[in-house]
């Protein structure tokens, strides 16, 4: 039965961080870019939520809703102002690595202008529901982190029917395998490119929006979650959104069952030591990486 | 040319050497030039691997961590004096350096940096959790001796003013040497193109391995240092993100892969650092220190990727 409940709370948060990886290895695939700062917008999110919610009372589900648009605005932004204009610069060094540091400053950015506005203290949503659970024969269901649940496995199937079957979904995907013959056959990349950094920030605001139901947030909130992500991007393979998915609930599944066998305070470390041991033996993921989406 | 180099950098030394010695100094200030130096040191280490070398380490954090935990252990528990503890912190970190270095070399590009930063935050939780040895959340205190030269501890912070300025120094002699050597050529070479080194008959591998050893140690030096003279170290400070943040930014304000770029990059970084908490002190406002440090980051990347040396060079290359 503590078996099973722990594999219940692992799919719970195996789910948010599938949700959150999903956007970055979008980004990775079509991109080719790995954005550090992906977390502290999930961060801005939750922040976000928790405004909306005191100045207009609305739920977090219509607060998210709210902040799509400008988290899609944002994100066209930020690709416009910083990431393309650090690919025109040149460092000594190779020109991902450019782009890396752009996004850690971009993440420092965030995350300590956000300590300027709310403070260092934690914050969590005034909800009475955070502490409701539904009781399900033996087992302690938590409700919000169900409700979370659901919400993250919609938006990742919305996502991939969009990828799949809408024209703009066919674009990205044309401009993630190849630029050049994508160009060719008169698809605007780097229209393609901006919507994808859009699509992905708005992700990570939504998961931070739901997320903010039960985990409190500080401006450095990012930080418990980016290596989780990227572990997961880089278990499913980078690029391989589907990968990512699947790679973000067993990362889930691995943080809480791990509680069997180590402390609880390793339950990250656990994560880390297996990142590592993927990076020996499997670099190219699990799943393999893929150049279609 | 080298004569006027010898003049500049010389004269700035000795200047630098000789503050302790101004009629009423505020200690404070000594305090900040150490803190500078320091800043500096690691940024001088750093820039081996990454700088000459182009990979992207994230994981710095570990081997100042570990080297400053190291010798505190040692100092704490068996009584070893730190003047001893240092060869041993510098060896374990250039060691640690070969282990994670072995794991990660295979791979290339971001998968190194990722698997770095992986490393310096899985320190962090085993330091954090294994109080015993760390003390955990609250770190490591060194024994207090009072002025011990024989334990590195002294009646203010003027002697680690000489002794960080020393290594500066050397750091910076070594790597003037490096640029020139052969193995700073092949890690020059491993940075500007892996594939052509390695078809010139550069051991890409090896290369990169010792080089990373060599900053490794370099960053064990400058924990020691640290260690002592705040005569303490917690998890956070030692292998924390922003540590590894704030390690690259004197080479990179300065100038990646040059020998004066850390040390320009590390008065100008301590400078900033100086004046925004004062800034955030008056204002009251939580985090403003470091979001100086995030907006250098970005401007550096964005509009001086060659830093302040590149600026320099192009100066001194138009013609008058």
């Amino acid at each position: 039965m503590y078996i099973l409940q722990l594999v219940i709370a692992g799919l719970q948060q195996g789910g948010i961080i599938a949700l959150l990886s999903m956007g970055l290895a979008l980004m990775f695939g079509v991109l080719r870019l790995v954005n550090f700062a992906q977390a502290d917008f999930m961060m801005l999110g939750m922040y976000g939520v928790i405004v909306l919610g005191a100045e207009l009372h609305t739920n977090f589900v219509v607060s998210s809703i709210l902040l799509a648009l400008p988290a899609f605005i944002v994100g066209m932004l930020v690709y416009q102002l910083v990431i393309r204009q650090v690919a025109k610069a040149k460092l000594a060094s190779a020109p991902e690595h450019a782009q890396l540091l752009a996004t850690l400053g971009l993440s420092l950015v965030l995350q300590n202008g956000s300590e300027m506005i709310w403070g260092a203290t934690p914050r969590a949503l005034p909800s009475s529901r955070s502490l409701q659970v539904w009781h399900l024969g033996g087992l302690i269901i938590d409700q919000p982190r169900t409700i979370g649940f659901a919400i993250a496995v919609l938006l990742g199937v919305a996502m991939l029917w969009t990828l799949r079957h809408t024209h703009v979904g066919r674009a990205v995907r044309a401009a993630a395998s190849d630029r050049d013959a994508a160009s060719y056959v008169g698809i605007n990349v780097r229209r393609a490119y901006i919507v994808t950094f859009g699509i992905s920030i708005l992700l990570s605001v939504i998961v931070g929006g739901i997320l903010v139901t039960y985990y409190p947030v500080t401006p450095q909130t990012g930080n418990d979650f980016i290596l989780l992500m990227f572990t997961a991007v880089i278990m499913g393979g980078l690029g391989n959104v589907m990968g990512a998915m699947a790679a973000g609930l067993i990362l889930g599944l691995v943080q809480s069952l791990s509680q069997l066998v180590i402390p609880l305070q390793l339950n990250t470390a656990a994560v880390f030591g297996l990142f590592l041991l993927l990076m020996l033996v499997r670099p190219q993921g699990i799943f393999g990486e893929v150049t279609r989406l | 040319m080298r004569r006027r180099d010898l003049l500049v950098g010389g004269g700035m030394a000795l200047a630098v050497a000789l503050v302790p010695f101004i009629p009423g100094i505020n200690s404070y200030y000594i305090s900040v030039i150490v803190r500078a130096l320091t800043f500096i040191m690691l940024g001088q280490a750093w820039n081996v691997i990454a700088g000459l070398g182009g990979q992207l380490s994230l994981g710095h954090g570990v081997f100042f961590g570990v080297a400053a935990y190291a010798v505190a252990f040692l100092f704490n528990g068996f009584g070893i004096s730190p003047w001893l503890g240092l060869w041993v912190a510098m060896a374990l970190s250039a060691l640690l350096a070969l282990l994670i270095g072995l794991a990660t070399f295979r791979s290339r590009g971001v998968y190194f940096a990722l698997a770095t930063v992986a490393i310096s935050l899985g320190f962090e939780k085993v330091a954090r959790f294994l109080t015993a040895y760390t003390g955990g959340d609250a770190g490591l205190a060194v024994n207090f001796r009072g002025t011990a030269p024989w334990a590195m501890q002294f009646r203010g912070p003027a002697p680690f003013l000489w002794m960080d300025l020393v290594v500066v120094v050397g750091f910076y002699l070594f790597t003037r040497w490096l640029l020139r050597s052969r193995l700073g050529l092949r890690l020059q070479a491993v940075r500007d193109d892996e594939d052509a080194a390695a078809a010139s008959g550069v051991d890409v591998f090896a290369t990169k391995m010792v080089g990373f050893a060599i900053s490794a140690a370099m960053t064990g030096l400058a924990g020691v240092l640290h260690v002592q003279f705040y005569l303490a170290i917690d998890p956070g400070t030692a292998f924390g993100l922003f540590q590894a943040i704030q390690i690259q930014l004197p080479a990179l304000i300065g100038g990646l892969g040059t020998a004066a770029g850390p040390i320009l990059g590390g008065a100008i970084a301590i400078l900033l650092s100086e004046a925004t908490n004062w800034w955030a002190t008056v204002s009251k406002l939580q985090g403003a220190d470091t979001l100086v440090y995030g907006v250098v980051l970005l401007g550096v990347v964005l509009f001086a990727p060659a830093g302040v040396m590149g600026f320099l060079r192009r100066k001194r290359a138009t013609p008058r």
